[in-house]
């Protein structure tokens, strides 16, 4: 009897010391920095292959190949085809040039304007917070919402761009104006490239505005102590220790910009003729439209090579020291 | 002082059992109940509930779509099982359709119009055996016959089609003394009267399904053609289409406002709406509009027939069809859901809820009272007859898929408007269509 009951109470006994002996192992394990950092590291590392390599690696194959959207037989590898394919296309053309003018314009007003913006915010306003709240709101709306906003202001019948432009042109005794923003080619692009501006100006707004607060103020004040002019100060101290911050911004709006698919979609799915198509919504077109899947993903990688290039420069830029 | 760690057990009133004990035997057990199922075959009783799914764009009569839900449930009542009807917007459907289509996986039945049912035939069921009863019984039309028939075989069931007659402003032509027009020559003379009392006409010239769709029918009514009957061979550049571009661009200087080139799918809607235009192709959207929120345009829009040319009268269409994805597990639910859902007191239900915008392509059902109640759509089951699908006189494959995508018709007469000679325009127009045909797998 006695054996009898003394068997639970060993067999407890033993699994305390086992338990006790893998949890010190396991806490000893962890200890290691080297398994500890991998072991952090995996989760956002799984999230990363699943979501960015994994369909980046699929894009990848896909454009070295003929597959068609939901085609039984297997996908031939054909190199460079596609990329062939589309080089001697006359709308994809038109796209690569219309991508370049919208980014390059887009991304120019974007810092120009974001710059502004951010050093008049850095000023003591009255209500600053609020300001600063409200300069967010056209980047944290989505752009869905708001480009079909702007399609409103842009419609040639109810237009209220063109209607208060109108209210002008009456004052001084003129015919009222019929602007016809989405319908004429140059007109067009400078419409989507306003459109893309008023979403992307916040992001440089509120990122240069972090910039400039981490400026020290003994930096102006010793420049002031030289006797430095307000321009003076701005270009050879706000600019220079604003550099890697508006390279950082430069170069994720860049790629941003490159990759916008709403805001074209939304206003004009490409046209006027083709002259406001840009990557996203010709690759939109070729992989869903007409199942192309190939040269689908061929136009949207087609910029890669180049961008990882601009990526190599402007964070060579930003570490560059003077 | 050394401590002594307290074994771990379960609360005390179950001595002996260990948390390890209590998790191993649990997970054991659920281990054990799982592959029974597996070792059955059949899954388990709460998950044997099937679901019928269906995807469709939304209409533009809301009241069809909330019938075609009831219709579902209906069924599944009747059948034992669940539905459920999504319906998104109808630019969000091809991508919805690739997608699905890709992943083999998604709803059972979807919406398929016009060329998608061709590009996907290779992921679509075969309907012969639900669709020929059907087809004895109540007789397709063979507008949407031919366009969902595909390699011998029904790949969708044809569901509707969308009717364009004219849609006009009564009280400009009134005020202007202007007989409707019967031929496009007779609106190019009415609408510069029109344009000049201040109240155009007009239709897309732009990046927009409708505009295709419009010229196209300008195009047939010309003469002109996009593909020959084989669906393969280009025929666009003739004399017939330069003679329809000469008019195109004379119907835009004459009677229309640049504002054309930049509406989308409902530009023209907005623009009937407002009161200032006379005269434009569409289904009857824009007065069922009107009527629903009760504008003051209800009185004035009314429709007329769609206009002739002179090689005769053609129209287009957009044809709607139910497709069953090969992948679907429900593939006999959904069989049977279509062959309850074309019967009567179901199908034509649906066509009355859907307020006449929804065109009957059973030749049963064409006589429905939806289009006799209200005299303003009269005009629309009269257009049968003259419609055909994108690319007719062929059929709409994947090259007239990816002729439409790329708007190479509305941007030919674009860029004559925009000052390119009207040969090179059209020259423009077959080179980007033949490369189309090479191009498109």
């Amino acid at each position: 009897m006695a054996a009898g009951d003394s068997g639970p109470v060993q067999s407890e006994a033993l699994a305390a010391t086992l338990h006790v002996s893998y949890t010190r192992r396991l806490a000893d394990y962890l200890q290691q920095e080297h398994i500890l950092g991998y072991l952090l590291l995996l989760p956002a590392f799984l999230w990363l292959a699943a979501l960015v390599a994994y369909p980046f690696g699929m894009a990848i194959w896909y454009c070295l190949t003929d597959i068609v959207v939901g085609r039984k037989q297997a996908a031939r590898f054909i190199g460079l085809g596609n990329f062939i394919s589309l080089l001697n296309n006359e709308v994809f053309i038109q796209t690569v040039k219309n991508s370049f003018t919208f980014t390059v314009s887009a991304v120019t007003l974007k810092a120009v304007f974001g710059l502004l913006l951010a050093l008049l915010l850095n000023k003591d306003l009255k209500f600053k917070r609020l300001i600063r709240g409200c300069v967010l709101l056209p980047w944290v709306m989505p752009v869905a919402l708001s480009a079909l906003g702007w399609k409103w202001m842009y419609d040639s019948l109810y237009s209220v761009i063109t209607w208060t432009l109108n209210r002008f042109v009456l004052l001084v005794g003129l015919p009222p104006l019929e602007i016809n923003w989405l319908g004429q080619a140059n007109l067009a692009m400078a419409s989507v490239i306003a459109v893309n501006t008023w979403i992307g100006l916040p992001f440089f707004a509120i990122t240069l505005l972090a910039g400039l607060q981490a400026i020290p103020e003994e930096l102006y004040e010793a420049a002031e102590v030289d006797g430095a002019t307000p321009w003076y100060k701005f270009f050879h101290v706000t600019l220079p220790m604003l550099r890697p911050v508006l390279a950082i911004v430069i170069l994720f709006s860049t790629i941003f910009t490159f990759a916008d698919f709403n805001t074209v979609y939304v206003l004009t799915q490409g046209g006027p003729m083709n002259y406001t198509h840009l990557f996203a919504t010709l690759a939109n077109m070729l992989a869903f439209q007409i199942l192309d899947l190939g040269r689908g993903a061929a136009v949207s990688l087609f910029m890669f090579p180049l961008l990882m290039l601009l990526v190599f420069f402007i964070l060579r830029l930003a570490r560059r020291e003077y | 002082m050394a401590t002594t760690r307290r074994p771990k057990t379960l609360y005390r009133s179950t001595p002996g059992i260990s948390r390890r004990r209590f998790l191993s035997t649990t997970a054991a057990a659920a281990g054990a109940a799982g592959m029974s199922w597996l070792a059955e075959g059949k899954p388990p009783a709460y998950a044997q509930v099937r679901e019928l799914t269906a995807l469709a764009l939304s209409l533009f009569a809301p009241p069809g779509d909330a019938r075609f839900g009831e219709l579902m449930q209906e069924f599944a009542k009747q059948a034992g099982c669940r539905a459920r009807f999504d319906t998104i917007a109808v630019i969000q459907v091809p991508p919805k359709l690739a997608a699905e289509a890709e992943q083999q996986a998604g709803h059972d039945l979807v919406d398929v119009w016009e060329a998608y049912g061709y590009l996907h035939r290779e992921n679509l069921e075969p309907l012969d055996d639900v669709l020929e009863p059907i087809n004895s019984k109540f007789k397709f039309f063979t507008g949407p016959k031919e366009c969902f028939h595909i390699d011998g075989r029904w790949k969708a069931a044809p569901w509707y089609w969308l009717a364009f007659p004219g849609n006009v402003w009564e009280k400009h032509w009134k005020d202007a003394k202007l007989e409707y027009p019967k031929t496009w020559a007779e609106l190019h003379t009415a609408g510069k009267v029109l344009k000049k009392n201040g109240h155009p006409i007009g239709i897309q010239i732009s990046h927009s399904t409708d505009a295709t769709a419009f010229w196209q029918a300008c195009l047939w009514c010309y003469g002109g053609k996009v593909f020959e009957a084989d669906s393969k061979t280009v025929a666009i550049k003739s004399a017939k289409t330069r003679e329809m571009l000469d008019f195109a661009v004379a119907l835009y200087h004459d009677c229309m406002t640049p504002e054309v080139l930049s509406w989308d799918d409902a530009g023209n809607n907005r623009f009937i709406l407002s009161g200032k235009g006379s005269w434009t192709m569409n289904p009857p959207s824009i007065y069922l509009a009107a009527v629903r929120d009760k504008l003051p345009a209800a009185k004035e829009i009314n429709h007329i027939p769609s206009l002739a040319g002179p090689a005769g009268r053609h129209n287009t269409t957009y044809n709607h069809g139910l497709a069953l994805w090969k992948f679907s597990k429900n593939k006999d639910l959904a069989k049977e859901f279509l062959k309850f859902y074309y019967s009567e007191g179901k199908f034509d239900s649906w066509i009355t809820a859907a307020g006449g915008f929804c065109m009957s392509p059973l030749e049963k059902f064409a006589d429905n009272d939806v289009w006799k109640k209200d005299p303003k759509l009269a005009a629309f089951p009269a257009e049968g007859p003259y419609i055909h699908s994108s690319g007719w006189p062929g059929k709409p494959t994947q090259y007239v898929a990816a002729f439409d995508a790329q708007f190479v018709l509305p941007d030919m007469i674009a860029k004559v408007i925009a000052g390119e000679k009207p040969e090179k325009a059209i020259e423009w127009a077959e080179a980007t269509t033949l490369k189309i045909v090479k191009e498109t797998k």
